[in-house]
């Protein structure tokens, strides 16, 4: 380039691919590269410090460092060997069979998985209290059999892969569904006509076809859970187990001084372990994608399960929603309600009058919503503007598409650390230090990954030739966004929206390290009341951040319903235009949306 | 009595989806070894009723049985499982299990049926020479052409020798060129099975050269069934006859009837010397049929005969691939004549828009079939085919 572009031009041809480059590059790139620095520096960043390979050799050198890799390797691949039968069973049940309950799994699932982390750690903290935990109560006070009852203990290594797995068990789950669901029932049928019973159909084509799906789900699993931080806090240090994320949380939390340099190469060595589980699962992945998506298929009807199979399902759907829901949410109201854990005499609403009248607990369930409202906004105005604006067909928008996913590579505290660092020592940025506000953008960055997938979905489903057709009709660009655009994907904009708040709302790994005491999420409280041995002032906070979530959570579903039907009663218009002459069902016919370029 | 000699027997069956109905009322029965296709426009039922064969649907009224052996009864609610029905099945969409080698796939089926590794393999090797693909039985079976997975399809089908062959639209996802090769395999396969064979199909070409009879379906009902001539030549009623190709339909009144051979007074003064398809008697409001092709220019020196003649003026021609379509107004018909393209540099029968022209049609090719009360423009009409039964 020769000659000099006036900078007016420039923005117009470039403008917001610069934008989006800068967000990108701010956002998720430049926190990373201060995390990989921070391992090599002697202070934490913001302070004058050196230079020095000091912090990565002690980190690397310190023999607990080894411990702690061996007990995450049994606490990920155990757990996700249960989860996986488990998961695996529910999916086929509910996909394919006439169980009395197979109709409820999914929405269980879906309950579960909206439940935070911290959820399930502190309830079945309290559950499986060894001496005063309402199982060991209840089990004590059965004749005869109350004394040879094993005492349950949630704070041991059962207790731990246990109480993990209830999450993950719904996680995996929903990620199972949409590929057993689309999976050609010809291939059974073809089985079945072979001679194969249903069960020998599942074993020997349903799950090896469905093998790549199942070991990429299985890597995902064990990758999320290197990095999950609620239930090895809550339930695996008190036993003495240590995992990486506990183990990144103590050298900042629990040493004097904080071993940043320490926590920060702890840090690089689990994203390492969970970039080197992604890699290794697409290298399985490919060239062997045996899915097969039907085109018009006869439904055939359910199979039907009987007797002890039969029995056997329901046993474990019903025991899976006493364990992962009932018990739980059991525990954490009557507790609310309890003086101290355990006691049964003096219920009352003192805890939550306590909380109530706390000026410092409003504040907190206030920035926890403003958090969630506004992170959840901006979560989801990122991800479409990333998906809109780039195509994955260029250089740039492969960048952008691969950027955001960085943040599903950090676990939350990581993420928490790598943000906080990168944002102190710029000198604008230092107002946000111990505000709400970075935690909100530690958040934001943290579901990115989440709401792109669901951004990316939707304006695949709407062709570029309808928005062609509105710029030709004379429409300028702006409103072709807002007039068409917007429009069509407003639905999945809102549920995207509310999915991320209630993500937000009920996360603790992102906050933990980033809050401030004077400026705490909800989660956070919960937390510090619960480790400093408020039980029952924890879970009365805690019922108050269920009731948010399960608040948020109706709207999403009253808002789906009223979405559902003011589209009917639009006589399917938008559906029409949807569909592309062809069809939407030809996959050839409809351009995905991918397709266009960015040119503005 | 092996049950390879026993027919299948279909007593009023009936199936609906929701409360759609989609089999209304099917009596069908199939002798050993037979090849019978059910033939019909897509939607009709066809892929139900085989469906319901196979026990892959539980079936809402009726009966199905192989022989003596009860496979479906509503009435007393037995079932017996795909798995236990000892059939043979070809997908349309080929339906091969992706993570198989072709050897695999079609060893399954007899490891299914208790057979130990080395045998399953011999056998799937005889198998897989009868349709031309030992060469390929390491492959995994991605990596094969449309023709060829269809072809170890049917291996699949028939190596653990079925008591009951079923196709459904097997050669409808292949090329043009290639389905009339692959129906070879398929005629194969059904005589290596040795037993009786249900072919779906909505394509008629395809019914008429694999049958040993046809079933012609429509609305889920079997309207007719027939050797493949039977139902080309004498289609049961209007809309089989739309369906098989003829386009020519003209209203008319019975004079005669006199073997298989019926005078009809055409509305206007043609009257017609036809082959009744049903029976009939003097005075009965009818319908005429007779395809495109079916008709003949009469030279311009003949002499007019008093029947199965008509005199008129083209007033369009078609050009179709290697036809052509002439649209001829007669005196109280409209009726469309097809010659062979080759023909058009004859001078008898050339001719342009606006030329008068005389055709006739023999008495074999016009048949007459009960005047329909109910609309039939509802019927896709396929192209004529230009072949003989
Ligand atoms: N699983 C199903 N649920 C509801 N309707 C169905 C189902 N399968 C088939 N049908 C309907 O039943 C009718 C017959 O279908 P089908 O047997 O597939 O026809 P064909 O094979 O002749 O094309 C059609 O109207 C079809 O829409
Ligand atoms: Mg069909």
């Amino acid at each position: 380039m020769n000659r000099r572009v006036p900078l007016g031009r420039w923005f117009q041809a470039n403008g917001w691919n610069a934008v989006f480059v800068t967000l990108v590059l701010f956002l998720f790139v430049y926190p990373v590269v201060v995390l990989v620095a921070g391992a090599f520096r002697t202070a934490p960043p913001g302070r004058t410090g050196k230079w020095s390979l000091t912090p990565f050799l002690t980190a690397f050198g310190d023999p607990r460092t080894y411990e702690t890799l061996q007990n995450s390797a049994i606490y990920a691949v155990t757990k996700q060997v249960i989860v996986l039968v488990i998961a695996l069973t529910l999916v086929v049940v509910s996909t394919r069979t006439d169980h009395w309950l197979a109709r409820v799994i999914t929405p269980m699932a879906v309950m579960v998985f909206a439940m935070p982390g911290l959820f399930f750690a502190v309830s079945w903290g309290m559950l499986g209290n060894a001496e005063i935990g309402l199982l060991n109560t209840w089990f004590d006070a059965i004749p005869l059999v109350g004394g040879w009852m094993p005492t349950i203990d949630t704070e041991s290594w059962h207790g731990v892969i246990g109480v993990t797995a209830l999450k993950s068990i719904a996680i995996e789950y929903l990620l199972l569904l949409g590929p057993f669901r689309a999976m050609d029932r010809s291939l059974e049928e073809a089985a079945a006509v072979s001679g194969a019973s249903n069960t020998r159909t599942v074993l020997s084509i349903n799950l090896p076809v469905m093998l790549p799906t199942i070991t990429a789900v299985a890597i995902i699993g064990i990758g999320n859970v290197m990095g999950t931080l609620e239930v090895p806090l809550v339930l695996g240090l008190p036993a003495g187990i240590e995992v990486f994320s506990s183990r990144i949380y103590r050298y900042i939390n629990a040493e004097y001084p904080a071993q940043y340099g320490e926590a920060s190469s702890l840090s690089l060595l689990l994203v390492l372990l969970i970039v080197s589980l992604v890699l290794l699962q697409r290298r399985l992945l490919r060239g062997r994608n045996f899915e097969t998506v039907t085109g018009k298929a006869h439904r055939r009807d359910p199979w039907h399960v009987s007797g002890a199979a039969s029995f056997l399902v329901s046993v474990l759907i019903l025991a899976y929603g006493v364990l992962a829901l009932a018990l739980p949410l059991l525990q954490l109201v009557l507790s609310s309600f309890q003086p101290f854990l355990g006691s049964l005499d003096n219920l009352s609403l003192q805890n939550y009058r306590v909380l109530l009248d706390d000026p410092a607990i409003h504040a907190t369930i206030a920035n926890s919503v403003v958090v969630g409202v506004l992170g959840g906004l901006l979560a989801m105005a990122l991800a479409v503007a990333f998906a809109y604006g780039t195509s994955r067909r260029t250089p740039l928008g492969r960048f952008i598409s691969l950027a955001t996913w960085i943040p599903y590579a950090l676990p939350g505290i990581v993420l928490g650390l790598a943000i906080l660092w990168a944002f102190i020592p710029v000198p604008g940025l230092q107002l946000l230090y111990a505000t709400v506000w970075i935690v909100m953008i530690g958040l934001v960055v943290n579901t990115v990954p989440l709401t792109s997938r669901v951004a990316e979905t939707a304006l695949e489903q709407i062709s570029v030739s309808l928005e062609e057709a509105a710029q030709v009709s004379g429409a300028s660009r702006l409103r072709t966004i807002t007039g068409i655009l917007l429009r069509l994907i407003l639905p999945s904009f809102l549920i995207g929206w509310f999915v991320a708040i209630i993500m937000i709302i009920g996360n603790l790994d992102v906050p933990v390290l980033m809050s401030a005491p004077e400026n705490q999420t909800l989660s956070v409280q919960v937390f510090r009341f619960y480790s400093a041995g408020q039980v029952t002032r924890a879970a009365a906070l805690f019922c108050i951040l269920l009731a948010i979530i399960v608040g948020f959570l109706l709207m999403a579903v009253v808002l789906r319903w009223v979405m559902a039907r003011w589209r009917r009663n639009q006589g399917m218009t938008d559906l029409v235009a949807l569909r592309q002459p062809g069809g939407a069902e030809d996959p050839a016919a409809a351009e995905p949306r991918t397709a266009r370029s960015t040119a503005v | 009595m092996t049950i390879h000699d026993s027919a299948l027997t279909i007593t009023d069956l009936r199936k609906s989806y929701s409360g759609v109905p989609a089999v209304r009322g099917v009596d069908l029965n199939i002798e050993p070894g037979e090849f019978v296709t059910l033939l019909g426009p897509s939607g009709c039922g066809k892929t139900t009723l085989l469906r319901c064969v196979a026990g892959l649907e539980r079936i809402d009224h009726g009966r199905i049985a192989l022989g003596d052996r009860v496979l479906s009864d509503a009435r007393t609610g037995q079932l017996i499982r795909p798995a236990r029905r000892n059939v043979g099945m070809v997908f349309q969409n080929y339906a091969l299990w992706p993570h198989m080698t072709v050897e695999q796939n079609v060893m399954y089926p007899l490891r299914m049926r208790g057979a130990d590794r080395r045998t399953a393999r011999t056998t799937a090797r005889t198998t897989l020479d009868l349709v031309e693909l030992s060469r390929f039985a390491a492959r995994p079976v991605g990596n094969l052409s449309g023709g060829q997975q269809q072809r170890v399809a049917l291996a699949r089908a028939v190596v653990a020798h079925p008591d009951l062959m079923l196709f459904d639209e097997p050669l409808s996802n292949l090329d043009a060129s290639l389905r009339e090769s692959m129906r070879q395999y398929v005629i194969d396969a059904h005589r290596a099975a040795g037993c009786l064979s249900v072919y779906v199909t909505h394509d008629q070409s395809e019914a008429l050269s694999l049958s040993d009879r046809i079933a012609v379906m429509f609305d889920g009902t079997v309207r007719q069934t027939g050797t493949p001539n039977e139902v080309y030549r004498r289609p049961a009623d209007q809309r089989v006859a739309r369906f098989l190709g003829f386009d020519n339909f003209l209203e008319g009144t019975v004079v005669t009837v006199d073997g298989d051979r019926a005078e009809v007074q055409l509305t206007g003064p043609v009257r017609l010397v036809a082959t009744p398809t049903a029976p009939i008697v003097a005075g009965d409001a009818v319908q005429v049929g007779v395809r495109s092709n079916h008709f003949e220019i009469i030279p311009d020196d003949d002499a007019p005969a008093d029947s199965n003649e008509w005199s008129g003026v083209v007033r369009r021609v078609r050009n179709a691939q290697s036809v052509v379509d002439l649209d001829v107004h007669c005196a109280g018909a409209t009726l469309t004549v097809r010659v062979l393209d080759v023909a058009r540099g004859d001078a008898t029968v050339s001719r342009a828009e606006g030329d008068a022209i005389r055709v006739r049609v023999a008495p074999e090719f016009a048949v007459v079939l009960p005047s329909a009360e109910q609309s039939t423009a509802d019927v896709p009409v396929t192209a004529g085919v230009e072949r003989g039964a």
